[in-house]
């Protein structure tokens, strides 16, 4: 059973024209999100950044899901399982561990950054720290793991306008054209909106989604001949040997040696999830303590959904595309998938769901960029006493030129290059995962062994990243790397970690021994604690409050 | 788990159980060997898709399990901390939506 896509050269007029109208009404909507429950002051950086930090557990459920739900997980994830098999299904894992995570340490972040007013995690390391210097680590790690999660967000658009028939001919100024006119009035309305335009368009963008993934789990097995038939064919294809290699590209289970990186891929990105910036702002964009936890179960349904459309990778295979049919680009798989499935209308649809799903991330990862440019760069290094207003025109302009350089990145380097980037994204991100999650439960930790553990951490993992090599690539071509002295591999995030670790522990005893001056902990153990519901926070406290 | 100004003897039943809550998922997670296997197959899924997928469902349940756990035994702590200090100083913000 095959049923290829036509290879039809040329635009898809009625799938463009759909995916063109719901990306005005969703910008419509964006523009139109400023005046949504505004109240307090319009200047301050709350307001912006953070939608007033007046988010119930509806929206949260949405804001959230948009952290969760990126062109990422619905265009590279389904793109992993149709190249190389159960490997990629980590992503399930990963959805499931990050749940009780959440349950357990973002209530405390929650509580300590609404007492002391921290719109950045940086500004919480800061105060708890009592460390600049940490503060800043954790501030340009943060930037620079976001930078080209925003660079993918735009791949996943790529690939669709690719799938509709732009951007595959002519020159190529007239190529990135769409993807360039797309981006500024993503640019556009986050600039005016801050939050709000994320949060809005959340709600029509999770509807699309979740239409287009109950039918393609539905409809499209039954196309193809049914959940069986589409296990078998994907075993039988990924069990071809490789003409180069003379390896399986992979099998629909995990091979020998493969479990522990399954374990650490899913147990890895779980803990780096939300020590990205842009996650931890739909937390703090929460109104009270315990939206985040009851909310927790519903979000689930973000995970389940999230492991169909893994599963549509092995359905690209059954329909019989390869990587080959593909352009040379797994990457196409889904959009090409639902361009042969579907009738072209509701392909239509489907293909809008995966541009807005990319708009929305990529609207929250500018802000949480800008924000922490803004709190933890300029305030911090730049100028001490700038207002709430002048913050908040920084965070704005930054916010663009974040997006921007997203940009540049994506027509400047291949699509390749972004991905690989954002998996070295992951790997430094959860080297801040000890100054942030270890700091909200214990000061036993010395500045600056936190800050040495991170170095080594982020030194170690970016080298050993840098050092994976491929048939077809040179660096970056693999997420998980041998454990040093062993023939087993891992996830280099998680090996990294434990370096850090190691450094931290022992350089913690040294530092202790001799005393080193300790930071000054501006927060008390109650602050962690506390549920405010109607007190509005206050400005930062980075000093101790003399209580 | 929620750490902070609690009164002595924290763990009562209910955080045990709240806690057990949030193990279940991991571990289930992190065995991999043990669900690293095609069969049973149940309508057409592998035994290592349908049993992951299975637990995000109970994952689910078990946050909401997790979820009220917490919120009686806060309530609970706040009765009794109610009752040992009768003069009720208004500041028992140490429990509130744990």
């Amino acid at each position: 059973m095959r049923i290829l896509a036509s290879g039809s050269s040329g635009v898809h007029g009625v799938e463009l024209g759909v995916v063109v109208t719901l990306f005005v009404l969703v910008a419509v909507l964006g523009f139109l999100a400023a005046r949504w429950r505004r109240s307090g002051d319009a200047n301050h950086l709350h307001e912006w950044g953070l939608g007033g930090r007046s988010f119930g557990g509806f929206i949260t459920w949405f804001l959230i899901g948009g952290d969760l739900y990126t062109a990422y997980t619905f265009v590279a994830v389904p793109a992993s399982l149709f190249a190389t098999g159960a490997l990629g299904f980590f992503a399930v894992g990963y959805t499931i561990l990050v749940w009780p995570l959440v349950f357990i340490f973002l209530p405390r972040l929650w509580s300590v950054s609404r007492k002391h007013g921290y719109v950045t995690p940086a500004d919480f390391v800061k105060g708890r720290h009592g460390s600049r210097l940490l503060s800043l680590a954790i501030a340009v790690t943060g930037i620079v793991a976001t930078m080209p999660y925003i660079a993918l967000q735009l791949v996943g658009i790529q690939s669709v306008l690719y799938v509709m028939g732009i951007g595959s001919s002519g020159s190529s100024f007239a190529q990135d054209l769409p993807l360039f006119v797309a981006f500024i009035i993503l640019a556009a309305f986050t600039y005016t909106s801050g939050l709000r335009a994320p949060a809005a368009i959340a709600f029509v963008k999770d509807l699309l989604i979740y239409i287009t993934i109950l039918v393609a789990v539905i409809y499209i097995p039954m196309r193809l001949g049914g959940w069986t038939h589409i296990f078998s064919a994907a075993s039988t294809r990924l069990a071809v040997k490789s003409p180069t290699t003379h390896l399986p590209a992979g099998s629909t289970l995990l091979a020998h040696g493969n479990a522990l990186p399954f374990a650490t891929l899913a147990i890895g990105s779980a803990m780096a999830l939300f020590m990205y910036p842009h996650a931890q702002i739909g937390v703090l964009a929460t109104k009270q303590r315990s939206t985040v936890r009851r909310n927790v179960s519903a979000l689930t349904v973000y995970s389940l959904m999230l492991g169909f459309v893994a599963l549509l990778g092995y359905m690209a295979i059954a329909a019989g595309f390869t990587t080959k049919s593909l352009g040379n680009n797994a990457q196409h798989a889904v959009p090409a998938l639902f361009d042969a499935m579907f009738p072209s209308w509701f392909a239509g649809i489907a293909l809008s769901a995966i541009v807005i799903g990319a708009l929305v991330p990529a609207a929250i990862m500018s802000i949480a960029a800008a924000n922490l440019f803004t709190r933890n760069i300029y305030v911090d290094y730049i100028k001490p006493d700038a207002t709430p207003a002048q913050q908040t025109a920084v965070s704005k302009w930054v916010s663009l030129l974040v997006k921007f350089g997203a940009l540049a990145f994506v027509l400047g380097l291949d699509a390749t290059s972004a991905i690989n980037f954002q998996l070295l994204g992951g790997v430094l991100i959860l080297q801040t995962f000890p100054a942030i999650v270890g700091g909200l439960y214990t000061r036993y930790f010395h500045r600056w062994a936190l800050l040495l553990g991170w170095a080594a951490g982020i030194v170690y993992g970016a080298v050993v990243a840098w050092q994976q090599s491929s048939a077809t690539q040179h660096h970056f071509a693999s997420q998980v790397a041998l454990i040093p002295w062993t023939h087993q591999k891992a996830y280099i995030a998680v090996t990294a970690l434990v370096v850090n670790l190691v450094v931290l522990v022992v350089s913690n005893l040294v530092l202790r021994a001799i005393k080193a001056p300790a930071g000054v902990d501006a927060t008390a153990s109650s602050d962690y604690d506390h549920d405010v519901e109607h007190e509005e926070p206050l400005a930062v406290t980075a000093k101790p409050e003399t209580a | 788990m929620a750490g902070g100004p609690t009164p002595p003897g924290m763990i009562t039943p209910l955080r045990l159980f709240a806690t057990l809550c949030i193990l279940a998922p991991t571990i289930a997670v992190i065995a991999v060997p043990t669900y690293n296997s095609a069969t049973p197959t149940l309508g057409g899924f592998p035994f290592f898709y349908w049993y992951q997928l299975i637990w995000v469902v109970i994952t689910g349940i078990l946050m909401v399990a997790a979820y009220w756990a917490m919120k009686i035994d806060a309530r609970r702590r706040k009765q009794i901390r109610a009752t040992a200090e009768p003069a009720g100083d208004g500041a028992g913000d140490g429990e509130a939506g744990a």
